[in-house]
């Protein structure tokens, strides 16, 4: 889904005669850096939070015992109940 | 350059308290708290004099750079940051969790949900509301209990999937204005020709910001993280007092942002309706205490919905002012509650007997938040929720409002009953700070209560005027439906099987995603055929 969004993001304002404005030649066309900007902020944002999910993910499976969704919600209203 | 001490400094204090490791380093934030609120005050009092101040990151461009922009609203959120931040230090210094990790995260958070009241960029909101959506989740589970690690994995990844679709959503407002800040994006929305290509964008923001208000199909993650058991209760209170209004903060700024080309008021009407009714009848069917009063923040998040989007200024006002007074009097009650499953052991409504007894200091101020949420006259709650009404008058909002305080009531009779019984013999002790903090909660609600009218000229310059003879009336049909409450929980409600054996909304994640979608479309259609 993070990798839809990328694509997304740098499709945005982009034209086939653009060029990346990093030399100070003569550009005509400039692409619109603001939007590789923002992805790879997104990008640094989705790849830490992806590793807070995986390591709380990790410690939950010790807790639980299943990486079943369902079944981990089950044992989570059994405790409940104690 | 003082917008910059309100998100920098909390972040390098924790920092610095983190590396510290000595006990006393505590003290430290509390200062630093008391200076936050004086400097937010002092702050709201500039921009009272000499308009909103703005700056812009990194002299950029106003249209390419960042700003971070305080007018009055922003203005007053922060005070109530820094003012609920301020009380919890009180409540919770000296108790045994608090170690400099918990400061640093706490501090942190403080600084996020600041940088939210104050940013105007989109792109920066996305960012930021991330971050504070992984140190909530660690919050939740600092105890590192069993059930609080499902409720913290539960938060984090439906908030996580919510904010992609922000993020969509702000993707495809760049692609169409070439700006991310919200007043830009503002000032050029009535240049739109053809409303339907914002009908996407639109559900896409919606539908995140949604999620993190708890609106009617997308809130079972709320009362997990809000009440999960083993989380300490200052942070309960953040998330149910503060961390909410972020969300209701974004709603507020998106829907003025769109407001010239895309008006969805009505529907978002019947949602708020609809939340406000869903959310008492939840409450009433709870057993545990911290689940009742998380359940009403979903209650009372419908009614502030209600009152922003019903038309005419004086509901608007009244819903702004409600999201005040519910930070004041929810904050009170979860730290009540705090106490109360500190010293009881239990957190089951019906084991819990003879509080007044054992602790009548901290009964008494837990009553005042009690008669501020149901609306009681001279309370908080009664003069936002009488501005609210004033605003719909006549009409089958005025009786849906009616409604929702009738049951809130009903499920207050059915929380006081934890006051009565026992004996007096065995008082407990209760600390001073947590004396003072619920103390100062306290005399708030009746300030509020009593200066509303104040809070609303000082924040919006707006005057309003609460006519005598409506306000009886108002009382009137307080007093009537708590009698009429009374009488239906006694005689009915009580042998009710779902009220004894409660009621629940068990989603796992891929329902809440499969009804975020389904929120998504809904919002999606309506917006394309209301857009003209």
């Amino acid at each position: 889904m993070g990798g839809g969004v990328i694509l997304f993001f740098l499709s945005i304002n982009r034209t086939a005669e653009s060029m990346p404005p990093i030399f100070s030649g003569d550009v005509v066309v400039a692409a619109d850096p603001l939007p590789q900007a923002l992805v790879i902020t997104a990008i640094v944002v989705g790849i830490s939070v992806t590793a807070v999910a995986l390591i709380m993910f990790i410690s939950m499976y010790h807790k639980f015992g299943t990486t079943n969704w369902l079944k981990a919600m089950k044992h989570r209203l059994e405790r409940e109940d104690e | 350059m003082i917008l910059y001490a309100f998100v920098l400094i909390p972040i390098i204090a924790g920092a610095v308290i983190y590396l510290i490791p000595k006990k006393q380093m505590r003290w430290v934030a509390f200062a630093l708290q008391i200076g936050l609120v004086v400097l937010s005050i002092y702050n709201f009092a500039l921009i009272r004099l000499y308009g909103p101040s703005e700056i812009v990151l990194g002299n950029f461009a106003k249209i390419a750079g960042i700003t971070l922009r305080c007018d009055t609203l922003s203005g007053a959120l922060i005070i109530l940051t820094a003012f609920i931040f301020l009380i919890c230090f009180i409540f919770g210094l000296m108790d045994k969790f608090v170690n400099n990790l918990f400061i640093f995260f706490f501090l942190t958070l403080q600084a996020l949900v600041m940088t939210i009241f104050l940013s105007r960029d989109l792109f920066n909101i996305y960012v930021v509301t991330e971050v504070s959506t992984i140190i909530v989740s660690v919050l939740i589970m600092f105890k590192k209990d069993s059930r609080s690690m499902y409720d913290g994995m539960l938060y984090l990844i439906t908030n996580i999937a919510a904010m992609t679709f922000f993020l969509i959503g702000l993707g495809f407002i760049y692609k169409i204005f070439g700006s991310l800040d919200m007043n830009i994006i503002g000032a050029r929305m009535h240049e739109i020709q053809d409303a339907k290509v914002l009908a996407v964008p639109f559900a896409f923001l919606m539908t995140g910001v949604s999620l993190k208000c708890a609106f009617l199909p997308l809130f079972s993650w709320l009362p997990k993280a809000h009440a999960t058991p083993s989380a300490p209760s200052v942070v309960s209170v953040i998330l149910s007092g503060l961390y909410v209004k972020c969300g209701i903060y974004l709603f507020i700024r998106i829907r003025e942002m769109f407001m010239p080309a895309l008006e969805m008021d009505n529907i978002f009407l019947i949602i708020g309706i609809l939340t406000g009714v869903v959310g008492f009848i939840l409450a009433m069917s709870q057993k545990d205490i911290k689940m009742i009063l998380a359940y009403h923040t979903i209650s009372q998040l419908g009614i502030v919905l209600i009152g922003i989007t019903a038309g005419g200024e004086y509901a608007y006002y009244g819903g702004v002012l409600h999201l005040f007074n519910h930070a004041v009097f929810k904050s009170l009650l979860f730290l009540s509650a705090g106490i109360i499953i500190s010293k009881y052991g239990t957190r089951d409504i019906s084991k819990i007997r003879g509080v007044f007894k054992k602790m009548p200091y901290v009964s008494i101020m837990t009553f005042a938040a009690i008669l501020g949420i149901t609306g009681a006259p001279l309370f908080n709650g009664s003069i936002s929720k009488y501005f609210i009404q004033s605003g719909v008058k006549g009409g089958i909002v005025e009786y849906a409002l009616i409604l929702i305080n009738l049951g809130t009531i009903i499920s207050f009779i059915k929380f006081s009953t934890m006051f009565f019984g026992g004996s007096v013999k065995d008082r407990i002790h209760v600390a001073f700070g947590k004396k003072a903090a619920v103390t100062i909660m306290a005399i708030m609600c009746l300030l509020m209560g009593m200066g509303g009218t104040l809070v609303i000229r000082s924040v919006f310059n707006y005057s309003v005027s609460i006519n005598m003879i409506e306000y009886i009336k108002k009382t009137a049909v307080y007093f009537a439906s708590l009698a009429g409450g009374y009488l239906v929980y006694m005689k009915y409600l009580k042998k009710m099987k779902f009220i004894k054996e409660g009621l629940e909304m068990e989603l796992s994640v891929n329902g809440i995603a499969i009804s975020m979608t389904a929120f998504f479309i809904f919002i999606a259609g309506a917006a394309y055929f209301i857009a003209i």
